[in-house]
């Protein structure tokens, strides 16, 4: 069934408490930041209730030191501070909410006008915004007040007025690339005007980055108003913590010690601009899951327990003697999210002989890609490797990634998918080619651009071609300098990651050749991990076919063609041509994506 | 009698102006064009798939772009005549929308062209929203149609999915149930399974194969014959911005006679591993389009090229059987047979291979 909630999934999902714990700890931050929202919202929309004396009322001694009855004590003109300082929320979360609001509206407006629209519209707009961005806050604050007298309304305009610029910057480049993008293209096509496109199909999408820059703008909007009061260029008669502050202060609060007149208001204001930091941050990580550090390192993942080596008798699998790696029992678990498991593997075997050019096939989400890291100690941090990977009988697993480092490139190479769109577009192929050749040893520079030429007339490109850049060179030409750098430092093994997908068929042709050349000429062995049956019933010996995290058969490519022992490679090979039935019926099967049902999970996992 | 074409071009050609450098305007150099579709003439007919296979560069994609007058031709000059259904074509100017319901076009990516925060039945029903056209319980019964024939299906539990909770297959067929709202009499399919996975590819050709027989005409773009060796009616061969071979898919993949194709065919993997294996294998590769060579285009690659073959710019004539043409002089010299082009790299593998 196509359904991914089935039970068959293999990602483990946990219930109750757990999944409860486990999701609150991963969103500590965001808990903490909006119940102090919270806190401070109902305390200013209900200062009148909780405040236990009324607004600016003498109620005691001038700077009255706190007591039981005024917990804060009192301010110069022997108000309440507590009562005071819940007035003052309601005002500076108002300031702080509405420049906020102004902001992210022009913001936006400006943003998404000058993404969409490019060409002139844009370079006005975005050369306007670059002015407001350069203009000194506070020297147009005190203009502003001169002129027009200071007010309310006059703070929350200037300060929102100030603070678009940056929303505009932070939400134009996104509609820059989405305008290109082919859900807009074709809503275009079909007729869409550019009202119905940016409201139904661009809004949606930039939504959570503008909000994500408003919430940050109401502390920016709070720390610029306590700025202003301080100056002297706050509400006249104002009560914002700012002015709190400034008037304590210019009244002696200091002189006489009074503290408390002070403090408070001052920790308001750090702990919203904390508050809102905290929720702006965590909305951006949720919004551009690739700022979890998590991802960029790949190669520390964590090693499980090696199991017992299974008795020989009992696995009923020949063991090759001619195998150069050795896989056992490879099981690989993905930790995701609210403590969720995706056990992406299961207890792999797998024997690759040397000299032999072996297949591992599989669709999207079946852990072929899982079980090439994990060939290379490359797997992803949140992965937990557990098995034997030996290599020449050494088990390189038991020494973590460190075990693996030592062995890629000298003996395990990997060309990695779409490694001919990976070159340093600013050095030359000869300098990224010098490079991959020193990861053998250390060697004299003339002896290392020999060897660079070398590789490169190994691989059919002219050596005077060394001196040119990337995109001089055809994608035929890149992925034939690709694999001259994966066999830079002499391995004896080749992994390649669906090496000839991207290109067309002549050229793969030419790869293919080549590759098969090399493997002769070298002894390599080269595994080919691959979803195309024809490549690997052309230029593979033998095959492993992986199915939702399982070898679920391996032999001979001949074997697995002609006598097929279990369903999905039948399946499998039998998809690999499409002939119009004999009645040019067509029986539709609508859960024909059964064999892929939990591709999306897992593609979600593992990447 | 003669049916009316869904589709026909005649001399179509797209020019793409190359940007001169300073150097080149101050010698007064010629702007020079790429010839991206050189002089093409095609046809469709409504019910028959045609698949137009070529490698990168060959202008397969921009015969399609230029027929819908998709905005990114937009600097380039095309030349040729275009009826669509019998009617002219402008190619200067933009489609009107009567003639856009149509035509319909099927992108590669359906991970791309799907709005990633619309639900299915929101994708789907798009076309008819934009133009308003009956009340929302209509829009949506239709769009029911459109997904039913798209096999979709069941309704209830794909109409609210996400694109991100469907698999490649399913949002391919999503993206065509999408095109079939509108009821077009023309499917361009631009790569529609390339990438997908195997298991998944059959049940997307089906539903183009189930619009071909309620009458659709059907044009697939792709650089897989093996995709479409089975699925399409004529296969047109393209090289450089020209048909080098055109004629019935079985034809063409059976008596391949332009060398170009024969070498084509003879790459095209194939997954019995016991398969003779006798590849032409080309060398180099496809010039330039900013640059082409006099005569014939694709004899600087050609294994079998003659002198005269850089002087003389073939058409295509007559090859084989059943409305099967090449251009080629070497085809045109035999009278129609198709030349023998070495293969270069041979392999019989037998069932006693070395285990």
């Amino acid at each position: 069934m196509a359904d991914t909630t089935a039970g068959t999934s293999p990602v483990k999902k946990t219930v109750g408490a757990r999944r409860v714990l486990a999701l609150a700890k991963e969103n500590a931050g965001l808990i903490v930041g909006v119940a102090l929202l919270v806190v401070f919202g109902a305390v200013a929309l209900f200062a009148g209730v909780f405040a236990p004396y009324p607004a600016d009322t003498t109620v005691g001694d001038l700077f009255g030191a706190p007591s039981a009855e005024h917990w804060l004590g009192l301010d110069d003109g022997g108000q309440d501070v507590f009562s005071q300082l819940l007035y003052g929320t309601q005002q500076s979360m108002l300031i702080g909410l509405a420049a906020a609001l102004v902001s992210g509206v022009v913001g936006m407006v400006v943003g998404v006008t000058a993404g969409y629209f490019g060409g002139w519209v844009e370079g006005v707009l975005m050369r306007i915004t670059d002015y407001v961005i350069v203009i000194p806050f506070i020297p147009l604050a005190i203009v502003v007040a001169t002129i027009h007298g200071a007010s309310l309304s006059a703070t929350i305009l200037i300060i929102g007025m100030l603070l678009w610029a940056n929303t505009a910057r932070v939400v134009r480049a996104p509609v820059l690339s989405l305008r290109h993008r082919l859900f807009v293209a074709r809503a275009r096509g079909m007729g869409a005007g550019h009202g119905r496109v940016l409201v139904r199909h661009i809004l949606p999408q930039v939504l959570p980055l503008i909000i994500s820059s408003s919430v940050l703008a109401i502390a920016t909007a709070i720390f610029a108003d306590t700025a202003m009061s301080f100056l002297g260029l706050g509400i006249p008669g104002g009560s914002s913590w700012g002015q709190m502050i400034d008037i304590a202060f210019r009244r002696g609060a200091t002189t006489q010690g009074a503290w408390w007149a002070i403090v408070p208001p001052g920790l308001c204001v750090g702990v919203v601009v904390l508050a809102c930091s905290l929720v702006g941050r965590h909305v951006e990580r949720v919004l551009n899951p690739r700022l979890a550090v998590s991802y960029m390192n790949p190669g520390d993942f964590t090693v499980g327990p090696t199991p017992e080596p299974k008795p020989v008798a009992t696995t009923g699998k020949h063991e090759a003697d001619d195998a150069v790696l050795r896989v056992r029992d490879l099981d690989v678990v993905f930790s995701l999210p609210a403590g969720e498991e995706f056990h992406a593997l299961h207890s792999v075997d797998l024997d690759i002989r040397r000299g032999r050019k072996l297949g591992i096939v599989g669709e999207s989400g079946s852990g072929k890609t899982t079980l090439l890291m994990s060939l290379l100690g490359l797997s992803a941090p949140n992965a937990t490797v557990s098995g034997r990977i030996e290599l020449g009988g050494e088990d390189m697993l038991a020494g973590g990634a460190e075990g693996f480092r030592k062995h890629l490139w000298r003996d395990i190479a990997w060309i990695p998918q779409g490694a001919m769109n990976a070159f340093n577009p600013v050095r030359t192929m000869e300098w990224q080619l010098v490079e991959a050749v020193r990861r053998a040893g250390p060697v004299s520079s003339a002896e290392a651009k020999q060897r660079a030429g070398d590789l490169f007339e190994r691989v059919g490109i002219p050596r005077s071609r060394l001196k040119r850049y990337p995109h001089e060179f055809s994608g035929g030409m890149k992925q034939r300098a690709a694999i001259a750098m994966a066999l830079a430092a002499r391995p004896t093994i080749l992994l390649a990651d669906e090496a000839t997908t991207a290109l067309d068929a002549m050229v793969q042709a030419q790869i293919l050749e080549l590759l098969e050349s090399l493997a002769e000429e070298m002894g390599l062995t080269i595994v080919f991990v691959t979803h195309d049956l024809g490549l690997v019933g052309d230029f593979c010996d033998e095959a492993a076919v992986v199915y939702q995290g399982r070898i679920v058969e391996m032999g001979s490519v001949v074997d697995l063609y002609h006598r097929p022992q279990n369903d999905y490679t039948r399946e499998l090979f039998n998809a690999a041509a499409w002939s119009r039935g004999a009645d040019g019926s067509t029986a539709q099967d609508t859960d024909q994506d059964t064999a892929q049902g939990t591709a999306p999970e897992a593609e979600k996992a593992v990447q | 009698m003669k049916r009316q074409h869904a589709v026909e071009a005649n001399g179509l050609s797209v020019r793409f102006p190359v940007s001169r450098s300073l150097g080149d305007v101050l010698r007064r150099r010629e702007r020079r064009y790429v010839r991206a579709v050189d002089g093409v003439d095609l046809h469709v007919d409504p019910g028959e798939i045609l698949a137009i296979v070529g490698e990168s560069g060959s202008g397969k994609s921009t015969i399609v772009k230029a027929l819908l007058g998709l905005s990114e031709i937009g600097a380039a000059t095309l030349g040729g005549d275009v009826l669509i259904n019998g009617h002219e074509v402008d190619l200067t100017r933009a489609r009107p929308v009567s003639m856009l319901q149509d035509m319909q076009l099927i992108h590669q990516d359906p991970y791309e062209s799907l709005d990633p925060r619309f639900r299915v039945v929101q994708t789907v029903r798009e076309a008819l929203d934009i133009r308003r056209k009956g009340s929302r319980k209509a829009r949506l019964a239709k769009a029911r149609e459109a997904m039913t024939e798209a096999h979709v299906t069941p309704l209830e539990r794909f109409e609210k999915r996400f694109p991100h909770q469907l698999s490649g297959g399913q949002r391919q067929r999503v993206a065509i149930a999408s095109a079939l709202v509108s009821d077009p009499k023309v499917l361009f399919a631009d790569e529609p399974v390339s990438m997908l996975d195997m298991t998944v590819r059959k049940g997307v050709l089906d539903v183009l194969d189930e619009q071909r027989r309620r009458g659709v005409a059907i044009v697939v773009v792709t650089h897989d014959l093996a995709t479409v060796a089975d699925f399409a009616d004529r296969i047109a061969v393209m090289y450089l911005g020209r048909i080098v071979e055109e004629g019935p898919a079985a034809e063409v993949i059976a008596h391949p006679h332009h060398p170009y194709t024969q070498a084509l065919v003879s790459v095209t993997p194939v997954p019995d591993p016991l398969a003779p294996r006798e590849r032409i294998v080309l060398r180099g590769e496809v010039p330039d389009a900013a640059s082409v060579p006099s005569g014939c285009r694709f004899a600087n690659r050609c294994p079998i090229a003659e002198d005269r073959c850089s002087e003389i710019d073939p058409a295509l004539t007559p090859a084989g059987q059943h409305d099967h043409r090449a251009a080629c002089v070497v085809v045109e010299a035999l009278g129609g047979l198709a030349p023998h082009v070495p293969a270069n790299s041979i392999r019989h593998r037998t069932e006693g291979a070395p285990a």
